[in-house]
C-alpha cells in the first residue's frame, strides 16, 4: 500500500515532465516572408524568418537555420537577428538548378519546420534575366513576353489587311514615271 | 528531411491555381505548418490537428471560421485555446481568401 502511494506521485511527475515541452511553451511557429520560387542558382534568397513562441510571442536570442537538400547535397545557412524582435534573416543560395527541399530549424527547441519542395530553374538567358517580372515568376512564360508577341501579331495582321485592300482597290500609288 | 511534397498547385483541383499558390504563400508566412500536418504543404506539425483530414469536406465558410475563431469548435482529440485567435487581424482579407482556397484544395 505504501509502495503504491509512492509510485503514484512519481508517475504523475514523470508524465508531467514528458508533457512539459508542449505544455510549458516548448514550441514555436516559424513563418517565412517569401519562398524560393523564382530564385535561380547562385542568387541569394534573402528570407525573413519570424519565430513566435506559441505562435504569439516573438522569440529572441535564438539562432534559426535554413537547410536545403537536393539528392545527397545539403547546405545549411544560419540566420542572423534583425532589429525586429523574433525576426531573423538568412541568405540562402541554391548552388545548382533542380528540385530542392528546404527546412528551418527554429533554434529554439530544435523543431524542424518543413515546406513544399521547390524547383530551382537554371538562370535564364541574358535578355530574360533583365526582366524582373520573369525572375519573380514561378518559371512559366512571362506575361509581358506573351503580350508583346500578341501585339506584334495583331499589328502584322492589320498591316497585311490594309495592304491587301489597297491592292484590291487599285489605290496603291504607282511609281511615277520619270519625266522625259 | 529530404521528403518532397506533391506540387500544391497540381493538387488544386477546385481552386484557381494562382489563388492556391497565393494561399501557400500565406500558409508559409503564417507558419501554419509548424503546428499542422498538411500533405499539400509538406507540413508535418503535430501540435494541432491534421488539416488534411479535419478540414476534408468542410465549406469555405467553416474553414475561414476555424482560422479566425479557433476557439469556436475544437477538432476531435484537440482542445481549444492553443491556436492564436488573432488571425483575423494578422491576415489581410484577400490573403485569408487565398489561404482558405488553398486549404480546401489541399484537404481530403
Amino acid at each position: 500500500m505504501r509502495r503504491s502511494l509512492l509510485v503514484s506521485p512519481l508517475a504523475l511527475v514523470l508524465v508531467a515532465l514528458a508533457a512539459a515541452p508542449a505544455a510549458a511553451g516548448g514550441w514555436a511557429t516559424v513563418g517565412l516572408d517569401s519562398t524560393p520560387a523564382g530564385i535561380v542558382p547562385g542568387t541569394p534568397w534573402n528570407v525573413n524568418i519570424t519565430v513566435l513562441q506559441h505562435g504569439r510571442t516573438p522569440l529572441t536570442g535564438i539562432t534559426p537555420s535554413v537547410a536545403i537538400t537536393s539528392g545527397t547535397v545539403t547546405r545549411e545557412f544560419t540566420a542572423a537577428p534583425t532589429k525586429k524582435p523574433g525576426v531573423y534573416r538568412a541568405s540562402v543560395v541554391f548552388p545548382t538548378a533542380g528540385r530542392w527541399s528546404y527546412t528551418v530549424d527554429d533554434g529554439f527547441m530544435g523543431q524542424v519546420h518543413t515546406y513544399p519542395a521547390v524547383t530551382i530553374a537554371a538562370a535564364p538567358a541574358a535578355p530574360a534575366a533583365a526582366l524582373p517580372a520573369a525572375a519573380a515568376d514561378d518559371g512559366g512564360v512571362s506575361a509581358g513576353w506573351l503580350w508583346g508577341a500578341a501585339g506584334a501579331l495583331v499589328l502584322a495582321v492589320i498591316v497585311l489587311g490594309v495592304d491587301r485592300r489597297r491592292r484590291a482597290s487599285g489605290a496603291l500609288p504607282s511609281t511615277p514615271e520619270p519625266a522625259a | 528531411m529530404t521528403a518532397t511534397a506533391p506540387d500544391p498547385v497540381a493538387t488544386a483541383a477546385t481552386a484557381p491555381a494562382a489563388q492556391t499558390r497565393g494561399g501557400l504563400a500565406v500558409w508559409v508566412a503564417q507558419g501554419c505548418g509548424s503546428c499542422h500536418t498538411l500533405a499539400a504543404a509538406n507540413a508535418h506539425g503535430k501540435f494541432g490537428p491534421n488539416l488534411g483530414t479535419s478540414l476534408a469536406g468542410k465549406s469555405a465558410a467553416a474553414i475561414r471560421r476555424s482560422i479566425v475563431e479557433p476557439g469556436a469548435e475544437a477538432a476531435t482529440g484537440y482542445e481549444t485555446g492553443m491556436m492564436p485567435d488573432d488571425y483575423a487581424t494578422r491576415i489581410a482579407p484577400r490573403d485569408l481568401d487565398r489561404l482558405v482556397a488553398f486549404l480546401r484544395a489541399g484537404a481530403g
